[in-house]
């Protein structure tokens, strides 16, 4: 056999390249002509201690899929369970780039699970929408990394605020679940904001547990002794429940307050009559007044059987916003998603309005609630 | 100083639920030389039965005694079918198998009634099984569910709540019945004389099979009183629940002397007491390691445990 002259390579080379071309234009044509079909990876804690965080939000955004019906783009979720777990939540990264080959990723919850989550899809360059995750260091420096949901040096400052001015609280203790870079950046924000308003933090009342503790009553006595008139625990509802119930065991009178990781159904069952009587911040409360909440809880009632939680909410508006920026972007292309995503404005969600900043964060209110014995009760809502 | 002395006494509380379930372990050891790796599990799952007995609506004594019988006997016929058939086939096989077991178990549980946390009244999950078994589960608003005692005594500072004083009675005088059960009964006996010397035990006429299926049937029914317990005191029931207790109970056992009844108790409080002060001195993170790093330590000064005898073995 002869090698191919010169020329004839030439040409084969020019023709092969003009194909590609052409394809490439063809292809890039039909996208941008409307994007059919979009697969989107969901990583959720369906199982585990942190379970109902998963499964409210699963709910949420199947009804926003469904109703969004068989309008363009859709949304094919591939949805993976993390177990809750940092590891978890990696490898279902993994395996969602690597297998499924999704366009974008919706989630976690936890933000140490999206943290882990983030840093594989980030070196993958798959943009990674969180729709719960609020600790502040998620998006610093990962310009794939998104989310809907407001930061914890809001989120923490709302609620020193509201201690210091509607419940005149002088002194504070902190309870910190030390597995947790939630925790941990709610302990610093809220530690801040308390002092800046005018209260006192002493520092051996801000005390550390850890997820896997059962039994607080070592944490709680040191609170007892030193009565201060509030105590905040960015925590999980699956220990917050435990310590609401062995604080109320031990007679402790402080007033409690919280932050997001509470709004479960399961909180209640945990610390039953304990529950009642404290302050959370939050992303939603299911009996606030406004006509679109209360059609979301009327759909997602006769839907699942039960109230939706603020997980649920932004598990629906997650949806929504995934669906409105891709077809913002008009591509499945994973960077013209994240280019749309970052510069998404003024989107209409039931737990507020969203728009997104610099920092792909969202800017948006929070809400406070209260509790009873058995919900949430909606209380105000705070701007940015 | 105030201080030490309330995670002293919140330590003895902690420490008994692992005393506990470290009994059972410790009993299996002495007539077998058999680590039970899936005596945790058997905790696990007795917290389970009571907790779904008493969702049943039984009152909580027939449910304790239902979920003893229940447990005790799964866990000899788990030894009638796993361990037996591996006599004569070393140490490692049965270990191994063991392992395993609680592995199954683990993921049994989690495949049946879900990997979620369970809170009292219990709830059967979503599916086939709901719409068999849910149907005869009580409303929860219509039952009485019963509690550990929530009562406090406060000195000044030093809070004890009278749960953990009940933990803790309850683990004393499991320990000493026990202890005089195998001294001044003639099972008891039995099962002593088998840990001394199996062959002779054999020879004078203790029944082996019997003997060993009641071991383990003892150690199962304890651990159902501490998975009773601390279901209750922490209103939590999960799949994984045995995990870290069984773990812990297993180091206590060591700690205090493998075989030695009162040394379960003793490692058990131990452990319980180390965790404590950790958490008391804020460092809650380290609580786990805790636990192995003590046993290490004694082991490294006394390997037969704090009240085990040094035994020749005979090559």
């Amino acid at each position: 056999m002869t090698m191919p002259s010169k020329t004839t390579r030439r040409v084969v080379v020019t023709a092969l390249s003009a194909a590609l071309c052409s394809l490439g234009l063809a292809v890039s044509m039909v996208a941008r002509a409307a994007v059919g079909e979009v697969k989107v990876g969901v990583i959720l804690p369906l199982t585990g201690d942190k379970a109902t965080f998963g499964q409210e939000s699963l709910n949420g955004l199947k009804l926003a899929l469904e109703k969004a019906g068989k309008e363009t783009p859709q949304l094919k979720i591939q949805v993976e369970d993390t177990q809750g777990t940092p590891a978890g939540s990696a490898a279902a990264v993994n395996k969602l780039i690597a297998t499924d080959k999704v366009a974008v990723i919706i989630g976690e919850v936890a933000s140490s699970n999206t943290i882990a989550a983030s840093t594989a899809a980030q070196s993958a360059k798959i943009p990674l929408m969180t729709h719960a995750s609020t600790n502040d260091t998620i998006t610093l420096g990962k310009d794939f990394i998104s989310r809907i949901c407001f930061v914890d040096s809001f989120q923490g400052a709302v609620m020193a605020k509201f201690a210091v001015t509607n419940l005149k609280a002088k002194t504070a203790a902190i309870l910190v679940d030390s597995d947790s870079d939630y925790s941990r950046g709610l302990r610093d924000s809220f530690k801040q904001a308390f002092i800046a308003a005018g209260g006192t933090i002493k520092e051996d009342l801000v005390i550390s547990y850890s997820q896997k503790d059962r039994d607080f009553k070592t944490q709680l006595i040191k609170v007892r002794k030193a009565a201060p008139d509030a105590v905040f625990i960015p925590g999980y509802y699956t220990q917050v429940g435990a310590i609401l119930r062995q604080a109320k065991e031990l007679k402790l009178n402080s007033k409690f307050l919280g932050t997001d990781g509470w709004d479960s159904p399961d909180l209640f069952k945990i610390a039953g009559a304990a529950a009642a009587g404290h302050y959370v911040s939050s992303h939603f409360a299911a009996d606030d007044t406004d006509n679109r909440v209360q059609d979301f809880v009327r759909e997602y009632k006769a839907r699942n059987k039960e109230n939706p939680g603020a997980m649920a909410a932004l598990g629906y508006d997650a949806g929504f916003f995934m669906r409105a920026a891709i077809k913002k972007a008009g591509s499945n292309e994973p960077s013209k998603i994240r280019d749309a995503i970052a510069s998404m404005k003024n989107f209409d969600g039931i737990t507020g309005t969203i728009t997104i900043d610099k920092n792909r964060n969202a800017v948006k209110p929070a809400v406070i609630v209260t509790t009873t014995e058995k919900e949430f009760k909606f209380l105000t809502r705070v701007n940015p | 100083m105030f201080d030490l002395i309330q995670y002293l006494v919140d330590g003895l509380a902690v420490g008994s639920v692992y005393a506990l379930i470290a009994l059972g372990y410790s009993m299996v050891f002495g007539v077998l030389q058999l680590v039970n790796f899936a005596h945790g599990e058997l905790f696990m799952v007795g917290a389970y039965f009571v907790m779904y007995a008493i969702s049943l609506g039984l009152p909580w004594p027939v449910a304790l005694g239902l979920g003893m019988c229940f447990v005790g006997l799964f866990a000899v016929a788990m030894e009638r079918l796993c361990y037996k058939p591996l006599r004569g086939a070393g140490k490692l096989a049965p270990l191994i198998t063991a392992v395993g077991l609680s592995l199954l178990l683990q993921n049994l549980v989690q495949a049946i009634l879900g990997p979620n946390p369970q809170s009292y009244p219990a709830r059967v999950p979503e599916g086939k099984l709901s719409q068999f078994f849910g149907q005869y589960l009580p409303d929860p608003s219509q039952l009485q569910i019963p509690h550990l005692p929530d009562g406090l005594f406060d000195w000044n500072d030093l809070v004890i709540r009278h749960r953990d004083l009940m933990i803790f009675t309850i683990a004393v005088f499991v320990t000493l019945g026990l202890e005089l059960f195998l001294r001044k009964t003639r099972p008891g006996r039995g099962i002593r004389a088998l840990a001394l010397q199996p062959n002779a035990a054999k020879l004078v006429g203790v029944p082996f099979d019997f003997t060993i299926s009641m071991t383990f049937f003892i150690g199962a029914a304890l651990a159902v009183v501490a998975g009773l317990l601390q279901g209750m005191a922490d209103n939590q029931v999960t799949p994984y629940m045995g995990i870290s207790s069984g773990l812990k109970a297993f180091a206590a056992a060591v700690l205090g002397g493998i075989g030695v009844i009162p040394g379960a108790l003793l490692g058990g409080l131990v452990l319980g007491i180390a965790e404590r002060l950790l958490v008391g001195y804020d460092l809650s993170t380290y609580k786990d390691g805790a636990a192995f790093f003590i046993l290490i330590i004694v082991l490294l000064l006394r390997p037969q445990g704090l009240l085990g005898k040094a035994r020749m073995v005979k090559v």
